[in-house]
């Protein structure tokens, strides 16, 4: 019982040391370091912003609040993932050399983006305030959508993993899909203006839902209904049940194809 | 402590190794995938007890690496199990895990993590690890910017310095510069006697032999043997040496030109004059050659059959000639036809290993021994058409179980020699082989090659003494009853002989002796009144060159 404590114990403290070090690889010898995880949304919302408020001239209230909840969101999802599908490949003369839990290194993978989606999730605060909006009690309600966020993309990210050890043109294909995804959810544009098929295909697109479960909390001030509290449940559930299958099945050969 | 039972580890690999998902598609779909299976331990069984210093050794790809990689838990068997208690820090490859952008502060860390340690643990040792690498100047700077003896310094003390409880290590590598390498091995000494337990792959069996208390030995991903460092090193040595010389000899038949060996003999066992060529057995190059100038080099000899099992003698009546082939059991018969001979006839069913023929032109019969099985027999001319057997007799004085290397016709007596470890004198001329007398021989002269009498002396040539260990020598006596007591003339040192002397015979009015095994060589000389003069060296060859070597064994 004392050495499982002790186990976890120090696969904490590994996880903590990657993550560290991914985060020091991620802004070695820029000037402003971690600034850039809370200025990097900031920009890309402003050019967002300016393309798509005076051009498209969309007509949504609070459309910065709108356009960055939703930058944030994704990014921190395909940050994270394209992050994590190459972290086994990446960490070969450790895996040949040393036994280590092998889902640790997707999960410090995640974890590490999610140092930066805090910092993206101050800059969403900032304009948030200084869009004079309100920030209520419901917000307490975001840390669900998060958690389920983060969960869904642990579950893509092991799936990844895993499929990148043995195919390495995943990371091609998947740069498309994330593409189409991108446009699939309705982060720079109202989900009115999308077409009735589209629409009911974007039902299916889990990043919808959590994309959504956040506005309804940030924009309208109240909680979600509970179709979505549960849909954003069964879209993370599903997604770890099938990553954690696949890699589990998968682990063991990992060392044969590095 | 490591408990290892019945692990198999197989690989199953792609033939090419397929890392794309069209090429994945398009084989599977058309059935080109093939697997290559791999077994690279086979039911690997043992343990290691808390504290013990085990080596494990073999050749390459024998499945060390493998099995390291298993007990360190890297690899999951196929099929077995292992059990492990305690922390393990593997030193697969010093510096594994170093991320080079890092600091070397943050690198022990980082790397610490990896070998499982806590947060509080590596703080505690910092500085201990700091102080035993010497880096404490360069603990801020990136590992880049290190050199490799920088690296393997600060890996070193890192999985040193922690205290595992077992400590497992591919080839002890010499870490730094001369100081810091007493250092290390100093630490690992400390490390082995502290209680940590140790798993040491090393090629250097001498590093094995000073440093382990138990080894295993893998061959083909089998254990081999498990047990005491001395005997697993002495079994292992032993083979390691005899491939080496079987490898040796596969390359060196390869490398060398294949003829090489023609040009010399090695262990000619026999020189004879018949009519008017002169013919060599060339023994263990498995061949008769024959010339009709004695000075030629044997290079310009012709050969009569280049594909006898360790012939010994050729006996010839004028008509046939007669050579024995040891290997196969067999007399092969050969007749001269134009100048060249052919193989008539071969006589099977003599015993085994014929060793020796002789042939007496008084009574027209050839007569044969076998080594091995003490068979005498008796051929004869049948019309100058065929050769054919006469008798083949077991004689009961002839110590069942002995080797009996020649017999030898002194007036009119049959003389064996070897075997029974005395001189047994018997009676041919019947055909009745009935024992006439017997002479003891001491100790030294147990394994004689050949007798034959010149002028008033009995000439003994000897091969290996009473224990079968090679020492020749070469006597001569007059009274083959003063043997026993010893008192006899070695001769070996007189004729300047430097292998084991074998048979005798008679060329004109000179004795040859032919020299064979170690050294081989034919030498000459004369009698004059009991006197040895005019000794005269032919063909010397020497030693076997490794072109010989090989022909004796292909």
């Amino acid at each position: 019982m004392l050495m499982k404590l002790l186990g976890v114990r120090n696969y904490g403290f590994l996880l903590s040391q990657l993550v560290e070090r991914d985060f020091k690889n991620k802004y070695r010898r820029s000037a402003l370091g971690v600034l850039w995880s809370l200025f990097n949304p900031l920009l890309i919302m402003a050019v967002q912003f300016m393309v798509f408020s005076t051009i498209f001239r969309f007509d949504i209230p609070n459309y910065a609040v709108y356009l960055l909840s939703g930058i944030v969101m994704f990014n921190y999802m395909s940050e994270a993932t394209s992050q994590s599908m190459t972290c086994i490949i990446q960490n070969s003369s450790l895996i040949n050399k040393v036994y280590v839990p092998k889902y640790i290194y997707p999960f410090s993978r995640v974890l590490s983006s999610g140092v930066n989606f805090l910092f993206s999730l101050l800059a969403l605060y900032i304009v948030i305030i200084f869009s004079g909006m309100d920030i209520t009690y419901h917000h307490v309600a975001l840390l669900y959508g998060f958690v389920c966020l983060f969960v869904f993309t642990y579950g893509v990210s092991l799936f990844l993993a895993s499929v990148m050890v043995f195919f390495r043109d995943t990371q091609f294909l998947y740069g498309v899909i994330l593409t189409v995804w991108t446009y699939l959810t309705p982060i720079f544009y109202p989900e009115s203006i999308l077409p009735s098929q589209i629409s009911s295909v974007i039902e299916f697109n889990p990043m919808y839902h959590f994309i959504r479960f956040v506005r309804v909390i940030i924009l309208n001030n109240g909680f979600p209904d509970p179709k979505a509290w549960l849909l954003c449940a069964v879209f993370s559930m599903m997604s770890i049940l099938i990553g954690a299958y696949v890699f589990k099945k998968t682990q063991n050969k990992f060392i044969h194809y590095l | 402590m490591i408990k290892v039972e019945n692990v198999t580890m197989k690989f199953r690999m792609a033939n090419d190794r397929i890392n794309s998902l069209k090429e994945f598609v398009v084989k599977k779909t058309l059935g080109k995938i093939t697997y290559k299976e791999f077994t690279a331990l086979k039911n690997v069984s043992f343990s290691i007890q808390k504290g013990e210093v085990v080596g494990i050794i073999g050749s390459n790809g024998a499945g060390k690496s493998t099995l390291l990689k298993v007990i360190s838990g890297i690899m999951q068997p196929t099929t077995g199990s292992v059990k492990v208690e305690g922390s393990i820090a593997p030193m697969l490859e010093l510096g594994a895990g170093f991320d080079v952008d890092l600091t070397a502060r943050e690198n022990i860390f980082l790397n610490g993590a990896v070998l499982g340690y806590s947060k509080k643990y590596l703080t505690e040792r910092y500085d201990d690890i700091v102080e035993f690498s010497e880096l404490a100047e360069f603990m801020d700077v990136p590992i880049r910017n290190f050199s490799s003896g920088m690296t393997m310094r600060l890996a070193f003390s890192i999985a040193t310095l922690v205290n595992p409880d077992i400590l497992i290590v591919d080839e002890i590598l010499s870490v730094g510069d001369g100081s810091f390498q007493k250092k290390s091995a100093k630490r690992m000494g400390e490390l082995m006697s502290g209680g940590t337990t140790v798993i040491l792959v090393s090629h250097s069996i001498e590093q094995i032999k000073a440093m382990c208390s138990k080894v295993i030995w893998l061959e083909d991903g089998l254990v081999q043997m498990v047990g005491d460092t001395r005997d697993v090193c002495k079994a292992y040595n032993d083979k390691m040496k005899n491939d080496y010389l079987i490898n040796e000899q596969k390359t060196m038949s390869k490398k060398e030109d294949n003829t090489d060996w023609k040009t010399k003999l090695y262990t000619p066992t026999s020189i004879e004059k018949i009519e008017e060529l002169y013919f060599i057995v060339d023994c263990w190059h498995h061949r008769v050659i024959y010339n009709d100038n004695l000075t030629d080099p044997i290079k310009n000899w012709k050969t009569l059959s280049n594909n006898i099992g360790d012939p010994h003698s050729i006996v010839s009546d004028g008509i046939f000639y007669l050579v024995e082939d040891a290997q196969l059991n067999e007399v092969k018969v050969f007749k001269k036809e134009n100048n060249s001979f052919r193989q008539i006839q071969t006589i099977e069913q003599l015993g085994q290993r014929p060793n020796r023929l002789i042939y007496d032109s008084d009574n027209k019969k050839y007569y044969g021994i076998s080594a091995m099985s003490q068979h005498v027999f008796v051929l004869s001319n049948e019309e100058d058409e065929t050769i054919i057997c006469e008798k083949v007799i077991r004689l009961g004085y002839l110590k069942e179980g002995s080797y009996i290397r020649s017999i030898s016709l002194i007036d009119k007596e049959l003389y064996f020699v070897s075997g029974p470890g005395k001189i047994i004198v018997a009676n041919y001329m019947n055909s009745s082989f009935d024992k006439l007398r017997e002479y003891k021989v001491p100790f030294e002269l147990q394994g004689m090659n050949d007798i034959t009498k010149i002028d008033s002396y009995y000439y003994i040539s000897v091969y290996q003494n009473g224990a079968g260990e090679i020492a020749p020598r070469l006597v001569r006596v007059k009274d083959l009853d003063d043997l026993a007591q010893s008192k006899y003339e070695d001769i070996y040192a007189e004729l300047g002989l430097r292998g084991v002397p074998y048979n005798f015979s008679f060329i004109e009015d000179r004795v040859f002796l032919t020299e064979i095994d170690s050294y081989s060589s034919i030498i000459s000389f004369k009698v004059d009144g009991d006197k040895i003069v005019d000794v005269c060296s032919h063909y010397e060859a020497g030693a076997a060159a490794d072109s010989s070597l090989w022909r004796r064994n292909s």
